[in-house]
């Protein structure tokens, strides 16, 4: 599903360069469940971002479902993004303006989704998500957890095959980030290849493998029970 | 996905009200004065196009030279029309129009009234213009001498209801005329109008043929209709002719030279600036200017919107970079954005014409005009209106939308979006624009205004004020005029009193002369007013030389006083003695000059002042000039009232002051000032509306820094600095701009004057345009700023 090898990223302003991601080789299979960790600053997000084609990578290769797209533009990357890759963040910037029905219904909008369509498919996820009841309220109404269940229904609204959550529990009390992890995991159970960028030894441990970053490298890859340290 | 676009849009209006309302309320305004404006320029340019042959028809004007001198006047000789017909098949219809410049007395069965607005018309008048014939033949109403056709507010004015075809109605108390006719109120867009058409006949039977057989006098307006596809300038170069085959004399005369052409009908009302006009014209340049003003205006609110529009950018930006990540590509942003502009410009569209709805009456006090809103009864007119709405629409929202489209989702949703300032420079220019239209409106205005007040109080070379005008109509006044002049005399409010022909402010006659020295072939024009005793003293004109005209001297009735102007013009060293031999119905009168009166202006400052003379005669005095003495005009007017009713009861009491009537000559001017100082403030207004909701931005951008700033230290007085020196300097920037753009443009206007300001005078009301603007912009940051200032540092640093 992806494969990166010698993934770079270097920031400059006018006078620094700061490099965010170097060498980063890895892959996920299809229906994987990966967790990120590393401390801050380390290059979690940046990885998440160019890995959900947000973001260009300065040098190194992604091959994302085989396309080579390190050099794609924001209009190839956009197709690519809409038909297969759902965002979940942590704060779940959900938009204001919209209640929680038209913001799950969003995703499918750009997709030309006819109207019947979206409507059943926009209640079944929120159905799902068990905020149905909620739809008619606007985000800044619903509590933490709630908004990021909305930010979850959007992200799987259109049926990706990715889902990218990038600290999903971070602005969350412990009992609502165990709600929302569970919903990811079962997602994940249904086939969804699922990476989640986090802090969390607790959300880590939903992962089957998590992998460890640390300034802009990897340096550890552990599956479930087993470590492997990887040579710097 | 329309329906997400209008629903995110009005939620947006609803959750920012402040920035829509500044939004809607500058576009809205924008928008009225715009429409406006166009209201008014759509009818000055469709004046005379209600003509159904309006292409052909035109007007015989004559280019010429008389002693040396230029000479361009609208009015042709009376016999040029008829010879025209004679002359050249390519010309169809003509006919001469002569205006009463005076009232008439009117009197139907003792409803008597002075009537105005009196023409005189040949019978091919209506074959000419379309006016609206509602009753009576249009080919044959005015054949007949003594017939007149009269609008329909004359008619009602003297029949009422009665049917009046067919009524006699006595002019001045002499002759009887029939009713021929009536025609609808010629329409504002006409560049004459007229309440009572009279035909040409009447005044052949009354003054004889031969009246209207000179070639040499100009003296009446000649229209005529060409056949179709007749190219006017093939006409135009065998005029010369015409004159030399009539006017046999004209070969002797070297300096005398007389070019009929052909001018437009539709060109008149804004590009004609001739002598003799029918009435007075406007000018294109005002339309210009006024179109000019309206595009200001309109871009100043569309600034407004681009600017609030991209500073609240940061606030959009999530929602920007959001639609992004779920699939929205640049191309759908753009469609939202000016989709949402286009929208609130619907919205501001329909309140622009409430407002104008409201202002039109002023609007059309103002301008003297009775403009309507015709978008609800005309469907091309609502159709630009829509399509007005939907460029200002894409005008205002072009740039925000590609602004706010180019946004890179990962910068906006992990919050490294530039914030605030920086990105600012298109802002700033932006606000540079609105403050150089504004300040280059101020300096306008406040020039115009002093041109204005220069006009009212230049010394004219008499004193207009406390003068009350009598005009003396019909064959019985003027006979009485000596004894009306005498009893009037003896009132204790009158300070003196005195007859004469022409009255400052209105036309006075040119007539031909030839002054000593000069060939008997070759005549001058002078201005000439004929007056009565004690005129000079009335008026209170100035002698530079020699004297007055004085009962004491039996020879004055032969003598003539001259203006400094004529003299300087015939450059005479020794003007008092000198001969000026005059023509009284062909017959020669010679007449010596006694005085020299210093130059005093008859016509409006706009024009020069011409070489003029003034002799006694009694059998023309048109006017009684009063001068009253200082006290309350209302009493003193009743008081004259009274003595005219026990000497002429029958006649109604008309008079008016020469100061207003003086001053009436400047009312396009007086109304391009008032119009420069409405939509000046409404510009200021919308700028500083976008000035306030700027800076309200930029305060709420720089919460943080001005959080951290009083940390560490700063006073309240320094963030209020900090806050509006950026504006400061827009501001200085705006007026080195506006500056010679309007040194350029006034200096431009003021050459339509004769007489004007020094521009370079009045440096100081560009000062003054600086420290206005800067003024009202730092009244509008400095709330915002000390809002800013006040507030609690640690809300401030809680704001991240």
């Amino acid at each position: 599903m992806i494969r990166t090898e010698n993934l770079t990223k270097v920031f400059r302003t006018d006078e620094v360069e700061t490099s965010a991601l170097s060498d980063v080789t890895f892959e996920v299979k299809p229906g994987e469940f990966v967790a990120v960790m590393g401390p801050s600053g380390c290059g979690k997000s940046t990885l998440l971002n160019i890995l959900g084609l947000l973001d260009n990578p300065t040098d190194g290769k992604y091959l994302f479902l085989d396309h080579e797209v390190s050099d794609y533009s924001e209009k190839q990357r956009a197709r690519l993004r809409k038909e297969n890759i759902g965002f979940v963040f942590q704060n779940f910037n959900l938009i204001d303006e919209l209640n929680v029905y038209e913001n799950v219904e969003l995703p499918l909008i750009y997709l030309g989704m006819k109207s019947s369509e979206r409507k059943e498919r926009v209640e079944e996820v929120l159905e799902n998500m068990k905020i149905s009841h909620r739809k008619k309220h606007f985000p800044l109404q619903l509590s933490g957890g709630q908004q990021q269940r909305v930010a979850v229904a959007r992200a799987v609204v259109a049926n990706p095959k990715l889902i990218l959550a990038d600290e999903p529990t971070g602005n969350l009390d412990s009992a609502h980030g165990e709600e929302v992890m569970n919903m990811l995991e079962s997602l994940n159970q249904s086939g969804t290849t699922l990476i989640i960028v986090t802090h969390s030894q607790r959300d880590a441990e939903y992962a089957q493998r998590v992998v460890r970053l640390f300034d802009g490298q990897i340096i550890n890859e552990n599956i479930k029970g087993k470590v492997n340290t990887v040579k710097i | 996905m329309f329906k997400n676009y209008l629903t995110t849009t009005i939620r947006n209006l609803i959750r920012q009200k402040g920035y829509s309302i500044i939004n809607i309320l500058g576009l809205s305004i924008g928008l009225a004065a715009f429409i406006l404006i166009v209201l008014f320029v759509r009818h000055e340019l469709s004046y005379d196009r209600f003509h159904e042959n309006a292409n052909r028809i035109y007007r015989v004007c004559i280019d010429g030279m008389v002693a040396g001198d230029p000479l361009n006047v609208a009015v042709s000789a009376p016999p040029a029309g008829p010879a025209m017909i004679r002359e050249y098949p390519e010309i169809i219809a003509q006919t001469r129009i002569k205006e009463m410049p005076q009232t008439v007395l009117f009197n139907y069965q003792g409803k008597k009234f002075y009537q105005d607005g009196l023409l005189f018309v040949d019978s091919s008048f209506f074959k000419i213009f379309s006016f609206n014939l509602l009753r009576g033949n249009p080919t044959a109403a005015l054949v007949e001498p003594y017939s007149l056709v009269l609008t329909e507010t004359t008619a009602i004015k003297y029949f009422g209801s009665e049917d009046p075809i067919g009524k006699m109605i006595k002019m001045n108390d002499k002759s009887e005329f029939r009713v021929t006719g009536i025609v609808a109120d010629p329409p504002s867009n006409a560049h004459f109008g007229f309440k009572v058409l009279a035909s040409f006949s009447t005044m052949i039977k009354q003054n004889g043929a031969e009246a209207y057989e000179n070639w040499g006098t100009l003296s009446l307006h000649t229209y005529v209709l060409l056949a179709k596809g007749v190219d006017p300038k093939l006409l135009n170069q065998r005029f010369p002719d015409l004159y030399l085959k009539y006017m046999t004399d004209l070969k002797e005369m070297d300096n005398i030279r007389f070019e009929p052409y052909l001018q437009p009908i539709t060109r008149i009302h804004l590009h004609s600036h001739l002598m003799a006009e029918i009435e007075p014209n406007s000018d294109i340049a005002y339309i210009y200017t006024f179109m000019a003003i309206a595009a200001f205006i309109l871009l100043i609110a569309c600034i407004n919107f681009m600017n609030l529009s991209t500073a609240r950018s940061v606030k959009r930006s999530k929602e920007v970079g959001l639609r992004k990540v779920v699939g929205a590509t640049r191309n759908h942003l753009i469609l939202q954005f000016i989709g949402e502009s286009a929208l609130i410009s619907l919205i501001s569209t329909a309140f622009a014409l409430l407002i104008v709805e409201l202002l039109l009456p002023v609007f059309n006090h103002v301008l003297d005009q009775s403009l309507t809103l015709t978008i609800f009864t005309n469907g091309q007119n609502f159709l630009s209106l829509l399509l007005l709405a939907l460029i200002v629409g894409l005008m205002a929202g072009s740039y925000p939308a590609f602004y706010l489209s180019a946004f890179r989702p990962i910068r906006v949703l992990k919050g490294t979006l530039r914030k605030g300032n920086k990105k600012s420079t298109t802002r700033n220019l932006l606000v540079i624009v609105q403050f150089t239209i504004s300040i280059f409106l101020i300096i306008c205005t406040g020039i115009i205004y002093y041109q204005l007040t220069y006009l009212r109080h230049k010394k004219l070379g008499f004193d207009k004020s406390h003068m009350v005008i009598v005009p003396l109509r019909g064959e019985r006044l003027l006979k009485n005029a000596e004894y009306l002049k005498s009893q009037f005399k003896q009132l204790s409010i009158v300070e003196n009193l005195a007859t004469s022909r022409f009255v400052p402010g209105r036309d006075m006659d040119g007539t031909g002369y030839i002054p000593e020295g000069y060939d008997d072939n070759n005549p001058v024009i002078f201005f000439t007013n004929t007056v009565g005793f004690d005129y000079l003293e009335t008026m209170q004109m100035e002698m530079v030389e020699g004297r007055a005209f004085s009962k004491e001297y039996a020879t004055d009735s032969m003598a003539i006083i001259v203006n400094e102007t004529l003299v300087k013009k015939m450059g005479w060293d020794q003007p008092i003695g000198k001969k000026i031999v005059g023509f009284v119905d062909t017959i020669e009168v010679e007449r010596h000059v006694i005085g020299v009166v210093k130059d005093f202006h008859f016509r409006s400052l706009h024009a020069v002042v011409e070489p003029t003379v003034m002799f006694i005669t009694h059998n023309n005095a048109r006017n009684l000039n009063i001068r009253l003495k200082a006290g309350n005009y209302a009493q003193q007017i009743e008081t004259l009232r009274e003595k005219w009713e026990q000497m002429e009861g029958a006649l109604p009491f008309d008079y008016y002051f020469l100061d207003e009537d003086f001053d009436s000559q400047y009312q396009a001017d007086q109304r391009l000032g008032e119009l420069f100082i409405y939509f000046t403030l409404i510009a200021i207004f919308i700028a500083c509306l976008g000035l306030f909701g700027l800076a309200s931005y930029n305060a709420e951008q720089r919460t943080r820094e001005i959080g951290i700033r009083k940390v560490l230290g700063s006073s309240v007085e320094g963030i209020i600095l900090l806050l509006s020196r950026q504006f400061s300097l827009w501001i200085v920037i705006a007026n080195i701009i506006a500056w010679p753009l309007a040194w350029l443009f006034l200096n431009r206007w003021l050459a339509n004057f004769a007489y004007r300001i020094h521009l370079a005078n009045y440096w100081y009301i560009f000062i003054l345009a600086a420290l206005i603007t800067l003024f009202i912009a730092y009244i509008t940051v400095v709330y915002q700023a000390i809002k800013a200032a006040l507030a609690n540092p640690v809300q401030a640093l809680k704001y991240e």
